[in-house]
């Protein structure tokens, strides 16, 4: 082998080094060059596209009179797996990279009867968008006449808490922007007359538009557009799934069970961690009357409201937060932290701290309120009350007992209360996705958490000064879990 | 002066990005920021649907966009992920700009020399036959037919083969021996035009999305019987899953042959005008009493008895197979009871019928007809003398340098490397360090290569990577040419993408070698894909595929592909039916032009399950977004994500309860030659007894059992007995 590689001698074994020269020449310059455009005038359609042929059965001939609105209706019969409509909703409407804003996934049995089905989704255009109704700053506007819930991509501050809202996984963040950006059911299509990308592009003519009336008695009652995903009542998706056989009811998406960890979305925990600790010392100010705490609850107040802002795509247009204080605990939460930061303030030049107090018990029950609104039973209103009261808690107790000795005992057990609870969620149901996320995916943050919260309790007994540099850390691992291991509630994946 | 921003922001930059506008060229809305300004065709460069594709290009005639024509009778405005993301692939960043010899860059100049002096040193001491070449069904008919020529005509190789052989040959090889030449029969029109539908082994659902579309528009609610072992996506949606334990699909034909004898449905004045050999396998077919087979294939008597009403039923009986029929121990002879059964009810050559097989790549067909490996050019015969004579007038070269016999296939020129007979080896936009069946068998044989040339678009495949010279091809759509697809249709592919760096065409990467190694005036003609094309025209007359009337790349742009025959006489109207079939006449191209029956005795699996490897692997398509070795289709972040993310083996709750593993569990595939680890999907869709790998990830050949088809010589994928093992 070691010949390969060697130098070639001025020996050639043919006369054609000229020409050859001279060809490969021609060869690389005849490569650099691409054919001069083929399209003729007889192929300028100026009128209709092409496909309209294809499409004009599956898109309305009208548009949605009042009380009704366009809705996407999706044959299962017809949805075999090729999926097109995800590659052609990219390159039709000129996506990045991997970004299209439909997907597909599949439902199936794991046992007899035999059972698979392929499943389309994109935006379902909620009656009641739960995007719109958490949207900080109304980036979302739901067009009166068609019903499509439309992105205000100008708008968005990429917060990202739509993404959390919405229980099928629509609103995708894009990096390059700092935004999510989200399916118009290519409204602009629709209104010349022109089907949505993925419906011109479907082979079987799967998906369609429909007309359909709104507050219709099956998106509100405790229905479900498929096995397995959030009942329709929360968001009242719009669209129809329509099938000629009956879905067992043993099928579940193929990806079922599968663990998966989210974002641990670092500037919302150390923002939620630091303002629960400034609200636990600012009530051990208030009852302590010790004044020089008022310093630390500031600066825990202080950093972790600038940490939040680091979870904004676009901050500079955060300033617009207030606009969906009407539906959006998110806007609330940001109203009342700026008071909390004011009333915080306040306190160093000589306020009562019960004011900074105040506002901070509303500030956490919007926090607490942000993700209750997500309807993820992981972030339900006991278990989210429970975690974030429970570092209010244990911070109240350790400040105190930082300026009082007697209070050491209450801040052992205020902390090991929270923990006794965290350890019992996951010995409730051993089996369950909550415990094989934290035990299977995430095995040594959740030891991490525990030994660390034993640690610092142990610690409280010999100084809590230290303990509360501890408490922070171990709380931060407790919230990063809290955001890593939440069930989603999401479209069958595959 | 600064404004008062809005409180609401309804417009702005980042909501123009996604404004979209009109087209034109009939193309509807379009973004706004890859508007073209003209439009070329293409035919896509992944599968044999041979879907027409408009490629939108910008004012340097360079591609931005892709989307499906709409007017192609094949696709009708369609097409699968592949299709829409076909341009991606070209753009990545990790493309071979230019020859490497052992890794380090070169110019042309020193790649060519050292070709040259290399094969000629191999060819010196150990003779000509001593080269060979492995190639493709993914390059043109014209780049084919010059590698083949080349090799063969020009540097004296005998042996020289093609990835079709992993693919096609058993098709091709069934059809010859039945019809006497190898002729799909059927056109895409048959698939609306069924009122009963047959699809054994194959899921074209997923595998060809685009043939699944023709089934969907069929409007005579056809009945649609699947039989495959594992419930696919395309029996999901069929009337009537017949789930054939594996490889005994041979079994079953014979079966509904001896049923249709036995109910007397057989077409006595077709077999009689039209067949031989029919009474020969009456004869045959009395010890494929149903009953006395059911258990082997694994079937009630319900399921198989109302396979044989359908068929019976039907007026217009198609059955279409795919690569479980083909990649099998004894393909071509299970092909043929296809085969059999069409033509003993006279399910062929008539809309709607046939016995069809629906091809791999994009130009497999024309791989098969013009690859000049397998067979002279043009379907021609290297051991007839006639042949030769005809090919070397037309091609203007000395009969002499046509060789007399033929060529070693796939399988037999890795032997001959292991065996020491053959030393350099040149390939082509193929890449078995991946794909080969028990992937060792390959890897270890070029260890023992003098001189391995890999000629590809990447250099970083499984197999370029192992080259002492690699040299950089221009990709699909940065040259032009012809695809033959599954139908026999002709469609011209144009270029609209510049090539990166150095990359050549491969039809400019055979003129330069043609040159470099002294035969240049051999090809002295062969100056541009069209002018070859019009050679092989001439080739192909007076053969069943005669392209003699296809008068350059315009008309058959114009006309929408041309389906081959196309001969000088076609008449206009004749080439306006787009879609046309053959054998309506009854008469087929053997010398007695009737069709053959063929059959034999079924042989058993070559490796059965036992109490050491107690599971059959089956292997297949993953899903439509996965092409093959992933060379290309990876290179897209789309079509990444249309696919799981590791792999997944699936397995039947049964035998996961008892090996103790369950949904999710990490585990080793292992075979008696190698193993894969995988992740368990539990799932009702596949048998018990049996699991199921997707032949994408690189590892899985290395389980997979190294058996050929007799006839074929096609490497049996998709059966072999393996054990799971929990990776702990």
């Amino acid at each position: 082998m070691n010949a390969v590689g060697k130098k070639l001698s001025g020996d050639r074994p043919h006369e054609s080094g000229v020409t050859e020269s001279l060809l490969l020449e021609e060869v690389l310059a005849e490569q650099g060059k691409l054919q001069t455009a083929v399209a003729t005038f007889a192929e300028w359609h100026e009128d209709e596209p092409l496909m309209a042929g294809h499409y004009r059965q599956l898109i309305p001939m009208v548009r949605p009179k009042p009380g009704e609105q366009y809705a996407f209706e999706v044959k299962l019969d017809e949805c075999t797996g090729c999926k097109a409509c995800v590659a052609a909703c990219h390159s039709l409407n000129g996506l990045d990279d991997d970004e299209s804003w439909r997907d597909v996934g599949t439902l199936m049995t794991r046992r007899a009867p035999a059972y698979m089905q392929t499943v389309t989704t994109a935006c379902h255009h909620c009656e009641d968008p739960a995007c719109a109704n958490g949207c900080p700053v109304l980036a979302y506007e739901k067009d009166p006449e068609t019903g499509i819930v439309r992105h205000l991509d100008d708008q968005c501050i990429g917060c990202s808490y739509c993404m959390l809202k919405c229980p099928y996984e629509v609103p995708k963040f894009n990096l390059r922007l700092g935004i999510v950006r989200k399916c118009d059911m290519c409204s602009s299509r629709l209104g010349n007359g022109e089907a949505p990308a993925c419906v011109q592009a479907c082979p079987n003519g799967a998906i369609g538009i429909q007309i359909v009336l709104r507050g219709q008695e099956s998106r509100v009652v405790e229905e479900r557009l498929l096995p397995g995903v959030v009942e329709s009542g929360y968001t009242r998706p719009t669209t129809r799934y329509v099938s000629s056989k009956t879905i067992p009811d043993s099928a579940e998406a193929a990806d079922e069970g599968n663990l998966r960890v989210e974002a641990a979305h670092w500037p919302l925990v150390v923002m939620l961690v630091l303002t629960q600790a400034a609200l636990g010392v600012f009530i051990a100010v208030a009852v302590s009357g010790q004044s020089w705490l008022a310093w630390f609850a500031n600066g825990f107040l202080q950093v972790g409201l600038a940490a939040s802002v680091l979870h904004l795509g676009r901050p500079l247009r955060a300033w617009r937060a207030f606009l969906g204080w009407r539906k959006s605990w998110l806007s609330r939460e940001i109203l009342v932290f700026g008071g909390f930061a004011g009333a915080g303030s306040a306190t160093l030049v000589g306020w009562s701290a019960w004011w900074a107090v105040g506002v901070g018990l509303i500030g956490v029950g919007c926090s607490i309120m942000v993700y209750v609104d997500t309807k993820r039973p992981d972030w339900s209103m006991g278990k989210t009350t429970i975690r974030f009261g429970g570092t209010v808690v244990s911070f109240m107790a350790l400040a105190m007992a930082w300026v009082d000795g007697r209070w050491i005992w209450i801040a052992v057990i205020a902390q090991g209360v929270k923990l006794g609870w965290e350890c019992m969620e996951l010995v409730w149901d051993r089996r369950g996705y909550h415990s094989r996320m934290h035990w299977e995916a995430l095995p040594v943050w959740t030891w991490a958490r525990m030994l660390g919260a034993i640690g610092v309790m142990g610690l409280t007994w010999y100084s809590p000064g230290l303990a509360v540099t501890g408490l922070v850390a171990i709380e931060l691992l407790e919230r990063a879990l809290y955001f890593k291991t939440v069930k989603v509630w999401r479209m069958p994946g595959s | 002066m600064m404004s008062i921003p809005a409180l609401r922001e309804w417009d702005g930059p980042m909501t123009r990005e996604l404004l979209l506008e009109p087209g034109r060229f009939g193309l509807g809305q379009v973004p706004g920021t890859l508007k073209p300004m003209s439009v070329a065709k293409a035919i896509c460069g992944f599968c044999a649907t041979g879907c027409g594709l408009k490629v939108h290009l910008d004012a340097n005639g360079q591609a931005v966009n892709v989307t499906p024509d709409a007017e192609y009778p094949v696709n009708l405005g369609m097409a699968c992920p592949k299709g829409w993301e076909a341009l991606t692939p070209l753009w990545s960043d990790d493309r071979g700009t230019t020859p490497l010899i052992n890794g380090v860059a070169v110019g042309w100049g020193e790649a060519l020399d050292l070709f040259c002096e290399r094969f000629r040193e191999v060819q010196g001491k150990y003779g000509a036959r001593s080269t060979a070449f492995l190639s493709t069904g993914q390059i043109m008919v014209e780049e084919m037919a010059f590698l083949g020529s080349l090799a063969k005509f020009g540097m004296g190789m005998i042996h020289g083969d093609g990835n079709t052989r992993q693919c096609m040959a058993t098709a091709a090889t069934a059809y010859k021996q039945c019809f006497g030449f190898d002729a799909p029969p059927f056109t895409y029109a048959d698939f609306e035009e069924s009122d009963v539908l047959v699809f054994v082994g194959g899921n074209p659902a997923i595998a060809h999305p685009i043939m699944w579309q023709r089934v969907e528009r069929n409007r005579n609610r056809p009945e649609i019987i699947v039989i495959d072992p594992r419930m696919t996506e395309t029996a999901m949606a069929a009337t009537l899953h017949v789930p054939v334990a594996p490889k005994m699909d041979i079994v079953l034909f014979y079966c509904l042959a001896h049923e249709m004898l036995k109910r007397g449905v057989v077409d006595r004045d077709f077999v009689q005008k039209s067949t031989s050999g029919f009474e020969a396998f009456c004869a045959f077919l009395e010890d494929f009493e149903p009953s006395k087979h059911l258990s082997n294939m694994g079937l009630t008597n319900e399921v198989f008895e109302r396979c044989a009403d359908l068929i019976v039923k039907g007026k217009r009986v198609s059955m279409w197979w795919t690569m479980g029929v083909n990649q099998g121990h004894q393909a071509t002879r299970t092909a043929q009871a296809i085969i059999n059964l069409c033509l003993m009810t006279g399910n062929i050559g008539r809309p709607g019928t046939g016995p069809n097989s629906i091809t791999g790549q994009c130009n497999a067909m024309g791989s098969r007809l013009f690859s000049n490996t397998t067979g002279l050019l043009g379907g021609h015969d290297f051991t007839n003398e006639k042949d030769r004579m005809k090919v070397a007038e037309v091609l203007g070269i000395n009969q002499e340098r046509i060789p007399q016999e033929n060529s070693w296939a796939y399988d037999q020129i890795i032997q001959g490397i292991h065996d020491g007979e053959i030393k350099g080896l040149w390939m082509i936009a193929t890449n078995p360090g991946h794909s080969w069946i028990n992937q060792k068998s390959f890897t270890d044989a070029v260890k023992k290569l003098e001189f391995f040339v890999v000629q590809d678009m990447y250099s970083n495949t499984e197999t370029a990577q192992l080259a002492h010279l690699y040299l950089p091809a221009a990709a699909w759509g940065e040259k032009e040419g012809t695809f033959i697809n599954a139908e026999r249709r002709f469609g011209v592919s144009r270029k609209v993408s510049k090539a990166p760096g150095q990359a050549l065409a491969d039809f400019s990467i055979f003129r330069l070698i043609a040159d470099a190694w002294g035969c240049g005036e051999m090809f002295g003609q062969w100056t541009s894909a069209e002018s070859v094309f019009r050679l092989l025209t001439q080739v192909s007359r007076g053969q069943p595929c005669d392209i003699s009337g296809i008068d350059g790349f315009d008309m058959i742009e114009a006309s929408g592909g041309i389906q081959w025959p196309c001969v000088g006489t076609s008449s206009k109207t004749e080439l306006k039916r787009a879609e046309r079939r053959l054998f309506e006449d009854g008469l087929f191209y053997t010398p007695s032009q009737r069709a053959n029956f063929i059959f034999e005795e079924p042989v058993g699996l070559p490796e059965k399950p036992d109490e050491h490897y107690p599971l059959l692997l089956l292997t297949g398509r993953g899903s439509s977004a996965q092409w093959h070795t992933e060379t290309r289709t990876k290179k897209s972040a789309v079509l990444r994500k249309l696919h799981a993310s590791k792999l997944l083996v699936d397995m039947n709750s049964e035998d996961l309860v008892g090996l103790g593993l369950g949904e999710g569990d990490r585990v080793r595939v292992v075979s008696r030659r190698g193993k894969v680890e995988a992740w368990v999907r539990e799932t009702s869709t596949i048998q018990r007894g049996q699991v199921f790998l997707p032949m994408h990830d690189p590892d899985v050949n290395k389980v997979t059992l190294g058996v050929f088809d007799p006839e074929s010589r096609q490497p049996g994928y998709k059966a072999c007995a393996v054990k799971i093992e929990k990776v702990s």
